[in-house]
């Protein structure tokens, strides 16, 4: 099982638990790619990315986000704890789409905006705030606004959602 | 119809209204539903017994990392777990929403 | 372990286990309360014998484990 955790905060403290749930999850077996910008800020972050690197996990910045998606099983993307102060609204378009994986189709949760690059042609889109459904990707369900029993039914018929 | 199982991951409080309505929306299409949560989310669920209460009751499991937990008061039912916990939501589900 | 915070706690547990050739024992030493209940649930989940705990001194427990699967 590949693990995919992608860490989009500079606060110390969030660093440091993206960090230490990485390397719980290899508890399990599982492959881990961290992706993460920045350096560690502390010292339980430092000791967290050298326990992985020497088990052999992949611990830096992501030169394609789309390439590591589509390798996933299960992402992680450990942002602020708080609600973003602007969130995309759900008529603006995702920048940089691109083109249609070979395999997978992924179901984005929008909380705040993606990376260039990590949402295909053919993916499908909520906007998490407003429960709605974007067109692209056509999804099966029609796009607009939809409760969770349907935002479960488009989880499940994804190949693996991301939250962003 | 084999089973199916809805992993979620908490590690915020602004999500916490979202993980329970999947969850119950997840139990109302008869899927096993296990939430691992951690850091934010266990302060959320602490805050929130009520929430965790309704999680329990809907047959959820529900897993805190018990190092995010530390001082704080957990509904009965809810696991004061570890990493190994997390590993494990995320080994066994069929799909995981990771609301981090 | 003891001062070891999660996820270190286990995943030296788990390389000292994987160290030892089967049938081996190894003790190893907590001094976080819930460790001493989530060791001993995941050794298990890991396949391997969890042969007791014990207090050791106040706040510093002991958990026995027996390595049995590879």
């Amino acid at each position: 099982m590949k693990t995919v955790i992608v860490v989009r905060t500079s606060d110390p403290h969030r660093q440091s638990e993206a960090l230490r749930a990485a390397l719980g999850v290899t508890l399990r077996g599982a492959a881990i790619e961290v992706v993460i910008d920045e350096p560690p800020h502390t010292p339980l972050a430092q000791r967290a990315t050298d326990t992985l690197r020497a088990f052999g996990h992949a611990v830096g910045p992501a030169d394609d986000m789309g390439e590591k998606l589509a390798r996933a099983d299960v992402v992680e993307v450990w942002t602020m704890t708080t609600a973003p102060t602007t969130s995309p609204t759900s008529t603006s378009p995702i920048r940089g789409a691109s083109p249609p994986r070979p395999r997978g189709r992924i179901l984005h949760l929008v909380r705040s905006e993606p990376p260039v690059g990590a949402v295909a042609e053919g993916d499908w889109v909520v906007y998490l705030d407003a429960m709605r459904l974007a067109g692209s990707g056509r999804p099966p369900l029609p796009a607009g606004p939809i409760d969770h029993d349907q935002l479960v039914q488009l989880s499940f018929a994804a190949d693996l959602v991301v939250t962003w | 119809m084999a089973a199916v199982k809805l992993g979620i991951v908490l590690a915020t409080r602004a999500d916490l209204g979202t993980a329970a309505a999947l969850a119950h929306a997840a139990r109302r299409a008869r899927h096993e539903v296990a939430m691992f949560v951690m850091d934010a989310g266990v302060h959320a669920i602490a805050e929130h017994p009520g929430v965790a209460l309704a999680l329990l009751d809907d047959d959820c499991e529900l897993t805190a990392c018990s190092n995010s937990a530390v001082g704080l008061e957990l509904p009965d039912g809810v696991v004061r777990g570890s990493q190994d916990d997390h590993a494990a939501v995320l080994g066994t589900s069929d799909r995981v929403v990771a609301l981090t | 372990m003891r001062g070891e915070v999660c996820p270190f706690t286990f995943v030296r547990t788990k390389l000292a286990l994987e160290a030892l050739p089967i049938g081996a024992t190894l003790r190893v030493l907590v001094d976080h309360e819930p460790a001493v209940r989530n060791i001993p649930r995941s050794a298990t989940e890991w396949g391997q014998e969890v042969l007791g705990v014990e207090v050791v001194s106040a706040g510093v427990w002991a958990i026995d484990l027996r390595r049995r699967v590879r």
